[in-house]
């Protein structure tokens, strides 16, 4: 489990994230949803201390992060952005491998578990040997995934992970999530301004308007039977 | 083309000298540039490339005659001459490095800081490699400048190709000033190719882009 607790961040002058509070479940997917400029990204950014808070609290099972050394709680976390950022001079095989023996695997662990990881996410074993720019935006995106599970994470945080890649994929590459999320069991918070992405992948469904204040929070299907203002029914694209 | 061959043992031992002097400022101002421009923070930039852009404006032969006052090496002889040519490659380098690091893909940077790479880790595995054809451009054009930089070495007393400038100058030998230049020439393309296929080596995945 993850906690917020009275987090605030400022941006020179500007809050970004003000006095929030939320407890985010093990084994679940957690969806922020909001507009640009809602402090979504920030928040993610705080779990993993890419982003120091100015006041407030965050935990990890019952654990403040402040007292974890951010080099080691990175390593644990397994982080997917939506322009990737695979290492275009290392293979496929290479960018999931280097970051699981980074973790601390030894060669040999790291090679079976990006293997299976890579199979997991359908990367076929005949792609192993080829470089990103060799690889469709989606293929990049699976790699992408396949690289942040290699580190074997209870926990997942995914910023507009699919963003970049068309709609048909992206439907796929969420489908596999959905998938793969069952089958690892991983707390998974997203983080997306899709709404039919944020409504089909979301256990926990977070919709924040400025300085991630929190609109409405709850099942997808607490969202459509009783959304909490207009804010949300707009954003959402839900009727009256 | 005569003189030349008669005296191809001295132009042979000269060429040697000049690789020297060259070499090795070109390889120890390569790797202190890199440490100098991963390293000068943002705020600290401005004022080290004014530094080296004023070293850099300082002719060579001054350069070369007022470090033994400066250090107390000897006057002649090469120490000096190759530490003076290491400064000069250090602020023709010092540009194009930052550059190269400073042009990095971000999200690469940001994803490797967020997945737990440590800041060494990240120098090895992701930007060094990454800013290889920055670096290697960088280091053709200090390599080009070190080589004919080198040759005034020789007014100092640095036996090098430079010797058969002064040389044929003052004995009127026309032949030996064009065959100092043409082998400084030599030496200077010769170098430039082994950068770009060192380039072109250590790229492997810019040559599978079109594959």
């Amino acid at each position: 489990m993850i906690s917020f607790d009275k987090v605030t961040k400022t941006y020179a002058g500007k809050s970004a994230v003000e006095e929030f509070t939320l407890s985010i479940p093990a084994g679940k997917i957690t969806v922020l949803m909001g507009l640009s400029g809602s402090g979504k990204t920030t928040l993610i950014r705080m779990i993993n201390k890419m982003v120091e808070p100015d006041s407030g609290k965050i935990s990890i099972d019952d654990k403040d992060i402040k007292e974890i050394d951010s080099v080691a709680l990175r390593r644990s976390i397994g982080y997917v952005l939506q322009e990737v950022g695979l290492l275009p001079h290392k293979t496929v095989l290479e960018n999931v491998s280097l970051i699981a023996k980074i973790s601390g695997q030894s060669n040999e662990e790291a090679a079976a578990n990006s293997t299976q990881m890579l199979n997991l996410v359908g990367i076929d074993e005949s792609f192993f040997d080829r470089f990103p720019n060799q690889l469709s935006g989606g293929q990049q995106q699976r790699v992408g995934v396949a690289r942040a599970l290699a580190i074997k994470p209870n926990i997942l945080l995914m910023d507009e992970p699919f963003g970049a890649v068309d709609p048909i994929v992206r439907e796929e590459l969420q489908d596999e999530l959905l998938k793969i999320q069952s089958e690892l069991g991983l707390t998974i918070v997203l983080v997306t301004h899709d709404r039919y992405e944020a409504l089909k992948l979301a256990d926990q469904l977070v919709v924040l308007s400025d300085g991630a204040q929190i609109e409405q929070a709850g099942t997808a299907d607490e969202f459509r039977s009783n959304p909490a203002n207009d804010f949300v029914r707009k954003l959402l694209g839900l009727k009256r | 083309m005569t003189w030349a061959l008669n005296n191809l043992e001295l132009v042979l031992q000269l060429t040697l000298t000049h690789l020297l002097v060259s070499l090795v400022p070109l390889l120890i101002g390569f790797v202190v540039s890199v440490v100098l421009a991963r390293i000068t923070s943002e705020r600290f930039a401005p004022s080290v490339t004014g530094a080296l852009g004023a070293l850099y404006a300082i002719p060579s032969l001054a350069l070369f005659v007022t470090l033994p006052v400066l250090i107390g090496t000897d006057f002649t002889g090469p120490t000096n001459v190759i530490i003076a040519l290491t400064l000069y490659v250090i602020s023709a380098m010092f540009f194009s490095a930052r550059d190269a690091f400073a042009s990095l893909p971000k999200p690469t940077i940001e994803f490797a800081q967020a997945q737990g790479l440590s800041a060494f880790q990240r120098f090895i595995h992701v930007e060094l490699p990454l800013a290889i054809p920055g670096l290697i451009a960088g280091a053709r054009v200090a390599a080009a400048s070190t080589i004919s930089m080198a040759s005034i070495g020789a007014v100092v007393g640095v036996r090098n190709l430079g010797y058969l400038f002064l040389d044929g100058f003052q004995r009127k030998i026309a032949e030996e000033v064009l065959t100092g230049l043409f082998a400084i020439f030599l030496i200077a393309i010769v170098l430039d190719l082994a950068l770009w296929l060192l380039g072109k080596s250590l790229t492997p995945w810019q040559r599978r882009l079109n594959a």
